[in-house]
């Protein structure tokens, strides 16, 4: 998909219009942002707002993601973390001492 | 007519020197805001990719032209076509490789100069957003210390009696904010409510110019 994410008054106005006029192409829309479809009409709405408004809209290209996509240590530890007794606990002093891979570790490695 | 009557009795505690807890937050706030430079930033002119197909491609008819050619060695036969075409298919891909390299170069620099645009946008939203949040404080706070002056001036200035301050009608509570505050210039009134210009420059405590 692509998202598209404005960053002026005017920009937001525009693709809240696109988004009002052509609801074939919008799979969401936030407030400032939207999700368009990946179709080449997805991409022409897209583009013709960068075309109005230039660096004011953002557009990415958005992956599907599924929890399987991501290792399974990372994944363990998510599960793991949010089933812990005590809310207060860390995520960093939750992992010491467990099994679990501590957040400078996590930040290290690109998925 | 349409007043504002807090904003303007805000501006009126103002005039009157009046300060506010928020006002060092305001000015560094301001200032901050001022400092941004939110210019949209000269992006080098996008360069199509070059296929990873393309380079592929290639890659294999160099290896290709390379095995025919180690063969035709081998065997003592006439090389020279073959090194010809492996020296072209060399030369293709390695200007194929360089163009995909200055391909990514110049993505990765537009991007990198997008982003630190939109950065700033970003700081810009924010601090314009919380300078509207402590205005609005200030503004709350310069009311809540006006509103018994404005109560007094409300009942002082001719007009109907509201039942609470805020509610009067717009001309009684400008005249009103017009007391409370202290006008050095000259003020110009369209109203009649008062007997003679005199008497409206006593009640407003302000330089009245008659038009």
């Amino acid at each position: 998909m692509l998202l598209v994410v404005t960053y002026s008054r005017a920009a937001r106005r525009d693709l809240r219009n696109v988004c009002r006029a052509h609801e074939d192409c919008v799979v969401r829309q936030f407030g400032r942002a939207a999700l368009f479809s990946e179709t080449e009409y997805g991409a022409f709405q897209a583009l013709r707002l960068h075309e109005k408004h230039d660096l004011d809209v953002q557009i990415e290209h958005v992956e599907p993601f599924e929890p399987t996509d991501v290792p399974k240590h990372v994944r363990e530890a998510a599960k793991r973390y949010e089933a812990r007794k005590e809310p207060a606990t860390p995520y960093g002093r939750f992992a010491s001492g467990r099994d679990l891979p501590d957040p400078d570790q996590l930040r290290g490695v690109d998925l | 007519m349409g007043l504002r009557t807090r904003t303007a009795l805000a501006a009126a505690a103002r005039s009157r020197g009046y300060e506010t807890p928020q006002d060092d937050a305001i000015a560094e706030c301001r200032a901050q805001l001022a400092e941004l430079d939110c210019s949209p930033p000269e992006l080098p002119d996008p360069v199509d990719p070059v296929p990873e197909s393309t380079i592929d491609g290639l890659q294999e008819a160099v290896a290709t032209h390379r095995g025919r050619l180690t063969a035709r060695q081998a065997v003592g036969a006439d090389d020279e076509a073959v090194q010809a075409a492996l020296r072209d298919a060399a030369t293709e891909l390695s200007e194929r490789e360089t163009r995909r390299a200055a391909a990514r170069e110049t993505r990765e620099l537009r991007r990198e100069r997008a982003r630190a645009y939109r950065d700033t946008l970003e700081k810009q939203r924010r601090l314009a957003d919380e300078l509207a949040n402590l205005r609005r404080n200030a503004r709350a706070t310069l009311v809540d210390r006006c509103a018994d002056t404005f109560a007094r001036a409300i009942e002082a200035v001719p007009g109907p009696v509201p039942d609470s301050p805020f509610n009067a009608d717009p001309v009684t509570a400008a005249l009103a904010v017009l007391r409370v505050a202290r006008t050095p210039a000259p003020v110009v009134l369209g109203t009649d409510q008062f007997r003679s210009p005199t008497a409206a420059s006593d009640c407003l405590d302000a330089p009245v110019v008659r038009c």
